[in-house]
């Protein structure tokens, strides 16, 4: 059954169980600066492959910008 | 100059920090970087786009320079800790620049938020170095938290208006233990010198040099001006007088006199 996510403010529907499965799933290539929240909690890289991931969960998707 | 500037556990030589955003081209921020002869270049932290090539800024700048993240554009406690985290997670850094603002029309910081924002993430192990106004007793309560420098602005981001009180930065400057940083609000050169002949520790700044007609050259003016007051600063000014004195002696000047 497919899961509905929250990933970056938008609704996404994902098959896969695991967070590093995921992102794989949205085509999102891995990169070293990405950095992951699961309802607002950092998960950290070396966990990806082990997160399970819920129905309902907001995943925010982040990596460094130019910025001031 | 051999001094250096210390934050928390980090030794710097160069007192200008340089943000990495507005420039007309990333040639032109990356000579503007080098001109300015900064150490410390700033970074946002922001959602990946899941439908385009997400450029990669980090793996240019890491080689030369500590970048610092920020957590601009936060509103609320929760944004900024949460922003924090990701960038120490992104980055593997404990350092943050610390922004919790209150509307998008004047950017002005928010201290309500910014004072315990400040105090959960020093007590997550974060150096925290946040963004306030010139204000000495934010600035003390920042410090009195654990921050490991307070950033008072000099006006508001981007303005350009250069250090609008600054009886509040030479008082900030004589009660911190900690080093100040101005940040946001200068607009050239003599700005900068003026931060640092109050006694600044240093000078964060982004807008001047990359909207400069030429941010290359301003990028190499700033740095000159970073030097120039903390040289002067060191140095120690003459007295300010209300009447002149004269510097050259009257003794052997040469008097007509007039005849009848």
């Amino acid at each position: 059954m497919k899961k509905k996510l929250l990933i970056n403010g938008k609704n996404t529907f994902v098959i896969s169980e695991t967070l590093l499965n995921v992102l794989s799933e949205i085509n999102l290539i891995d990169n070293e600066n990405m950095a992951i929240a699961v309802n607002e909690q950092v998960v950290q890289k070396n966990n990806w492959k082990n997160y399970k991931i819920r129905s309902g969960d907001t995943i925010e998707i982040v990596k460094p910008l130019k910025g001031g | 100059m051999s001094e250096f500037l210390k934050i928390a556990n980090k030794k710097f030589k160069s007192r200008l920090f340089m943000g990495t955003s507005r420039y007309p081209n990333q040639q032109i921020m990356l000579d503007s970087l080098e001109a300015g002869k900064t150490e410390v270049v700033t970074v946002a932290i922001r959602r990946i786009s899941l439908k385009k090539y997400n450029e990669n800024i980090i793996d240019i700048l890491k080689k030369k320079y500590f970048i610092l993240p920020n957590t601009a554009g936060c509103y609320t406690v929760k944004e900024a800790v949460l922003t924090a985290e990701l960038a120490r997670e992104a980055l593997k850094t404990n350092f943050v620049k610390l922004e919790v603002i209150g509307n998008e029309d004047d950017l002005l910081p928010d201290i309500e938020n910014l004072l315990p924002a400040a105090r959960e993430l020093v007590k997550k192990k974060f150096n925290v170095l946040p963004y306030c106004n010139d204000d000495p007793v934010v600035c003390k309560k920042l410090e009195d938290i654990g921050c490991s420098a307070v950033m008072p602005l000099a006006a508001p981001i981007g303005s350009g208006l250069g250090i609008q009180n600054k009886n509040n930065i030479e008082f900030i400057v004589r009660q911190s233990n900690v080093p100040v940083i101005i940040d946001a609000g200068v607009g050239t050169a003599s700005d900068v010198a003026i931060a640092m002949e109050l006694g600044c520790d240093g000078v964060l700044l982004n807008t001047a040099v990359a909207e400069a007609e030429e941010p290359t050259l301003m990028a190499k003016a700033m740095a000159e001006a970073i030097n120039a007051g903390r040289n002067a600063f060191l140095a120690g000014r003459m007295p300010k007088r209300l009447f002149a004195k004269r510097s050259t002696t009257n003794k052997g000047r040469i008097n007509i006199v007039k005849k009848n």
